[in-house]
């Protein structure tokens, strides 16, 4: 059980930093519309992505490479490929994990922790994960090319672990480039997306995990 | 005469009775060892007195109760003092502790490894495997095997427990024990490094498997 605890925490965990000087938002709840418009039409993506892991008492950073599919409504593909290989399937209310070439699979009714994950995987392509206001209170900012999202946690327990997650999107297509989960600490987990491919056709045999 | 000589003998069997059951069974028999003081000419430690850090993909199992895979950096701090990071895939920190001269210090726990003799065994671990210190230790040598398989055990005292250094032609560390306790078998030697670490404990079904990701 504690693995998934942990994998959950782990993924309540990330938000984004750039260089740019971010101001308030002028009008967050169009910006929420527009996601929202967005995010009913976009029926799959694809992309790839870098998770940098940055710890002050290390002088270099972790850099872990991946690739993600998704495919509406509820179709996750999240792999790991360099330096660890791992991969994780959510479809049809089922999580799979393949770790070392051993598969595992579990079936989210039964699992509240799971039926979490999924919403908050799911949930943050489609844009739902911008109106948790029972576990987060929100800022909206925005520079020349980007929207950010800020995510403050409110229960305590996650706040021991997490300062922020703050979520970067273009302003041209309203997508997800940047995710950068802060520590109190200082230390912090950034997801970089790259090469993003939107409404392109993806083979149901991507979701399958062997 | 011959009840003392009779109980010279029992006390003699059972000191090699338990001597014996302290030394790791495949390495049994051990004999005509000699005495000798580990130096750098005759053992080689896996870890440099002075490195900067490593980074291992990590799989720390418990029994079938808990696998967690992850990334393990170990980081030398200073001379004697160091630092052990786990992370899961996803970036997060399970545990976070400083070891060494300046005593044991937890950065970071998560809630439920908030354990302390579960982070005292890890930092145990860690300790066997850099068997910082250990040159000038006294031990006892044997000799295992024929040339050119031949190999090199050393029996020492070394944290106040009996340990056995199996090494491979003066050359690498294959194995270290303590005593039947735990195990800690290095392979896959690249440049005098191991890349694969593997550590078994046997009274507790604790594992951790290490890949030498980045040094």
């Amino acid at each position: 059980m504690i693995r998934y605890v942990l994998f959950l925490a782990a993924f309540l965990t990330y938000s984004t930093t750039f260089a740019q000087s971010f101001k308030t938002m002028k009008d967050s709840k169009a910006f929420q519309q527009k996601l929202h418009s967005i995010a009913a039409k976009t029926t799959s993506l694809q992309s790839d992505f870098v998770q940098i892991k940055h710890l002050d008492v290390l002088s270099e950073d972790i850099e872990s490479n991946g690739k993600l599919s998704y495919k509406a409504s509820n179709k996750l593909r999240w792999e790991y490929t360099t330096p660890l290989e791992y991969l994780i399937i959510l479809k049809d209310g089922k999580v799979s994990i393949k770790d070392e070439g051993k598969v595992s699979s579990y079936d989210l009714s039964g699992n509240k922790t799971f039926q979490k994950i999924n919403e908050m995987m799911i949930g943050s392509i489609q844009g739902d994960l911008l109106v948790n206001e029972a576990d987060y209170n929100y800022e909206f900012k925005e520079s020349s090319s980007n929207y950010l999202v800020i995510m403050y946690p409110k229960q305590k327990k996650v706040q021991e672990f997490m300062k922020s997650i703050n979520i970067y999107f273009s302003k041209k297509d309203y997508s997800v480039e940047q995710v950068k989960m802060l520590e109190q600490s200082g230390d912090y987990t950034l997801m970089k997306f790259k090469n993003k491919k939107i409404n392109a056709s993806i083979s149901d045999k991507t979701f399958n995990i062997n | 005469m011959q009840a003392s000589l009779t109980k010279l003998l029992i006390l003699i069997s059972a000191c090699l009775f338990f001597a014996s059951c302290t030394t790791p069974k495949h390495l049994l028999p051990l004999s005509k060892g000699k005495a000798t003081v580990l130096s750098k000419d005759n053992f080689k430690p896996i870890f440099k007195d002075n490195f900067k850090s490593f980074l291992f993909k990590t799989t720390l199992t418990y029994g079938d109760k808990l696998e967690l895979g992850g990334l393990l950096a170990l980081k030398q701090l200073s001379e004697g003092n160091y630092r052990t990071i786990f992370l899961t895939k996803f970036g997060m920190t399970l545990f976070d502790f400083e070891f060494g001269d300046n005593g044991f210090i937890v950065h970071k726990v998560l809630e439920q490894m908030d354990r302390k003799i579960f982070l005292k065994i890890i930092e145990q671990d860690m300790e066997m495997l850099l068997s910082r210190g250990i040159l000038g230790n006294k031990a006892t040598e044997f000799k295992k095997g024929e040339s050119p398989k031949e190999t090199v055990v050393f029996k020492t005292k070394w944290n106040k427990k009996t340990h056995f250094f199996v090494q491979e032609k003066q050359d690498k560390i294959t194995e270290i024990h303590q005593n039947r306790a735990v195990s800690i078998l290095f392979s896959k030697y690249v440049a005098k490094i191991p890349r694969s670490i593997h550590i078994q404990h046997h009274n507790i079904p604790l594992s951790m498997k290490l890949v030498l990701l980045k040094h």
